[in-house]
């Protein structure tokens, strides 16, 4: 009996080491490379002999569907086209243990580090990057407005314009809405996500000043049985488009509005295209994604780094929108197929308007927290 | 404001919610019940419940039978009991400490096994797993509102009920489960009579992880069409709360767990009315707090007036 289970341990941690070397989250130069063989390049970083740049993306828990996946792809992508070299970090699910993944992350020799786990990460990068000033950090999905970066020459946060995308595909789900009645599903109530809200009634309205929006959380970023009930309620209430906004659990508000024969739209990765060829039914209800590009603006970031580390303002918050293509909605062939053209003409002025900056998008940045709950009491469903 | 919730449409849906919520909390519940009866806190049931949602789905692809799917959730969920068992009353591990460390287990493990199946770390999605289908029962069905509220669930729902009577059957009625008491009440005893304590509780924990596997299934099978990682989220806890909170009776049991499912269901519909969703989650929890307090304080007036008629 000891013999079977020790030998069933074996395998079992065989079977863990051999899943591990699939991860593919790290080039084989990361394993040569000792503090010691460091030098300094003409931008001066320290670099590998190969005169490779090492890089960490610090992330969420892979599998969300969300910025976590999309950062991903945009740091594979940058570890084949650059030369970079470096490897991910996934960050356990508590929040309690992000200051010590980071400072593992900051204790090894990489000078660029860069984190796509926003709210939880801010504080903790603000507090660590005084420390290592040799390193240079960025946090995606930082506050416009976060305090106390502006001194800071080793820290650079990037915002996408949520309140944009959101306004188009809050135009778009009245429009598409019979009842004059739309909902969104949030994972939970932070300021970024306040900012998807707000562009998503500003958008709604101005496509019906009469809309009626019904605005949930359902608690967190997982449960997707609480998604599904809280996008169930809403329905119930009559909305007929629902925004779900929930990372990994948008997949079961998606599944109340396929259950229920509504409207979805998905946010940050093309959800549509998930499904189709696996749950087509699921899919025709899908009809856009506010998609945000995560993984081309950490592309992009690694690459003007290694080209001209002083070209990146360091200490301030980009935001990137629908006008430098950091965030869009997803045209697929969903899209194509279920949104009337009429809309679709209007969806298209509406994108030019916003690029062009004669639509402008209020934002939740701008407002005050009484206006903000204002602003979604006088919208309620009644 | 609260116009809106008193249409009839708006309360019989609501009402088929708190049904089809409190599902995987009766399972729960029942299997918490078997082993509070043996004496022993099955804390591992949110991890047995986990682990048994993914097998569910895993064999159901596999077999593309529903059924299939069932027994999997069954095996993989009694899987996760043996071992709880096995450490404890065979290596003498703590209870509690060996039961969370099997949640955390499950946790990383379900995931870990998702991702060697289907290169993905988020949901099943990719798996061509079955659903348990609904059932219109019969009659009930053309009986107004109550039809609506009742009839139209999940087959696993209605077997929940089934499998509440079950346990009744099992803990009460039968020689297995006087032993099962026997044992919970004072081992000691029971030993001198002959009863060998430690197989009765294996058996206990075994079943304990059969219901509480079924809940799991329904989680991937019926409630939502695919597995997805944490997907129990604490539905595992409240259900040992609700058969403690009944003190291991079958009936309160299945309140209890009506009653948090109520919870859970008036905490969503709280939040589209643009309350304090982080206020309004806490709901259950506190419901399950409470409970237990009042329990307590009657088990302990109960006490007192004991004491003074001696």
């Amino acid at each position: 009996m000891k013999k079977l289970i020790s030998l069933l341990l074996v395998l079992a941690l065989a079977a863990a080491l051999a899943a591990c070397n699939n991860s593919a989250s790290s080039t084989p130069g990361a394993a040569s490379t000792s503090a010691g063989s460091s030098t300094a390049d003409a931008a001066g970083q320290p670099s590998d002999g190969d005169g490779k740049t090492h890089v960490v993306y610090v992330g969420g828990k892979l599998g969300d569907a969300g910025i976590a996946d999309a950062t991903y792809e945009g740091f594979t992508r940058a570890l084949e086209e650059l030369p970079i070299y470096g490897e991910f970090i996934e960050l356990p699910t508590d929040v309690a243990s992000y200051r010590t993944t980071m400072l593992e992350a900051c204790e090894t020799d990489a000078s660029l580090i860069f984190t796509s786990a926003g709210s939880g990460m801010i504080d903790v990068v603000i507090e660590l990057a005084p420390q290592y000033p040799d390193k240079k950090f960025m946090v995606l999905d930082t506050p416009i407005d976060q305090e106390g970066i502006s001194d800071m020459n080793n820290f650079y946060g990037i915002l996408c314009a949520q309140n944009e995308v959101s306004f188009l595909t809050g135009y778009l789900a009245q429009r598409m809405s019979k009842t004059d009645k739309v909902g969104v599903v949030v994972g939970v109530e932070y300021p970024v996500l306040c900012d998807f809200v707000t562009g998503y009634i500003s958008g709604a309205q101005a496509a019906n000043p009469n809309v009626q929006i019904a605005v949930s959380a359902s608690g967190d970023w997982v449960d997707q049985g609480a998604a599904k009930e809280t996008a169930l309620a809403q329905i119930r209430q009559g909305c007929d488009v629902i925004y779900c906004v929930g990372a990994a659990s948008s997949f079961g508000s998606l599944e109340a509005c396929k259950e229920e024969g509504v409207w979805g739209i998905g946010c940050d990765t093309d959800l549509a295209a998930q499904f189709i060829g696996i749950d087509d039914e699921q899919a025709d209800c899908i009809i856009t994604s506010a998609y945000k590009d995560w993984g081309q603006v950490s592309y992009d970031w690694i690459k003007t780094c290694l080209e001209d580390i002083n070209a990146v303002p360091w200490g301030t918050v980009h935001l990137t929108g629908i006008a430098d293509g950091g965030c869009k909605i997803i045209q697929n062939e969903i899209y194509d197929k279920q949104v009337p053209e009429e809309i679709k003409d209007e969806m298209e002025q509406l994108i030019a308007d916003i690029s062009s900056g004669k639509v402008q998008c209020p934002t939740y940045f701008d407002m005050t927290e009484e206006e903000y709950v204002a602003l979604k009491e006088s919208v309620m469903v009644k | 404001m609260f116009a809106q919730f008193f249409t009839g449409d708006y309360l019989i849906d609501f009402f088929y919610s708190i049904i089809r919520m409190s599902t995987p909390l009766i399972y729960c519940a029942m299997g918490a019940l078997i082993s509070k009866q043996a004496g022993a806190i099955n804390m591992a049931l949110e991890g047995i419940m986990l682990t048994a949602s993914l097998t569910a789905v895993i064999f159901s692809a596999m077999t593309h039978t529903v059924i299939f799917g069932l027994i999997g959730a069954v095996a993989g969920g009694m899987f996760i009991s043996f071992i709880l068992a096995y450490m404890h009353l065979v290596k003498q591990s703590e209870l509690v400490l060996t039961g969370i460390a099997l949640n955390t287990m499950a946790s990383g493990g379900t995931v870990y096994l998702l991702f060697l199946l289907t290169g993905e770390k988020g949901t099943s999605r990719l798996l061509n797993s079955l659903v348990v289908p609904k059932w219109n029962i019969p009659v009930l069905k053309d009986i107004p509102v109550l039809g609506q509220i009742l009839s139209g669930h999940n087959a696993l729902t209605y077997l929940a009920y089934l499998f509440a009577l079950l346990t009744y059957i099992l803990v009460f009625k039968s020689r297995t489960g006087l032993r099962i008491r026997a044992v919970g009440l004072n081992p000691d005893a029971a030993a001198s009579v002959g009863i060998n304590v430690n197989k009765i509780k294996f058996q206990a924990f075994l079943y304990s992880g059969l219901f509480a596997s079924l809940g799991g299934a329904f989680m991937s099978m019926g409630y939502l069409s695919n597995f997805s990682r944490d997907m129990i989220a604490g539905r595992g806890f409240i259900g040992i709360s609700a058969a403690n909170l009944a003190d291991g009776q079958v009936l309160g049991s299945l309140l209890a767990s009506l009653g948090f499912g109520s919870a859970e269901a008036v905490s969503i519909t709280l939040a589209t009315l643009n309350m304090q969703a982080e206020l309004v989650r806490m709901i259950p929890y506190l419901a399950t707090v409470i409970g237990l307090v009042i329990m307590s304080a009657q088990k302990q007036a109960k006490a007192r007036r004991r004491q003074g008629d001696f």
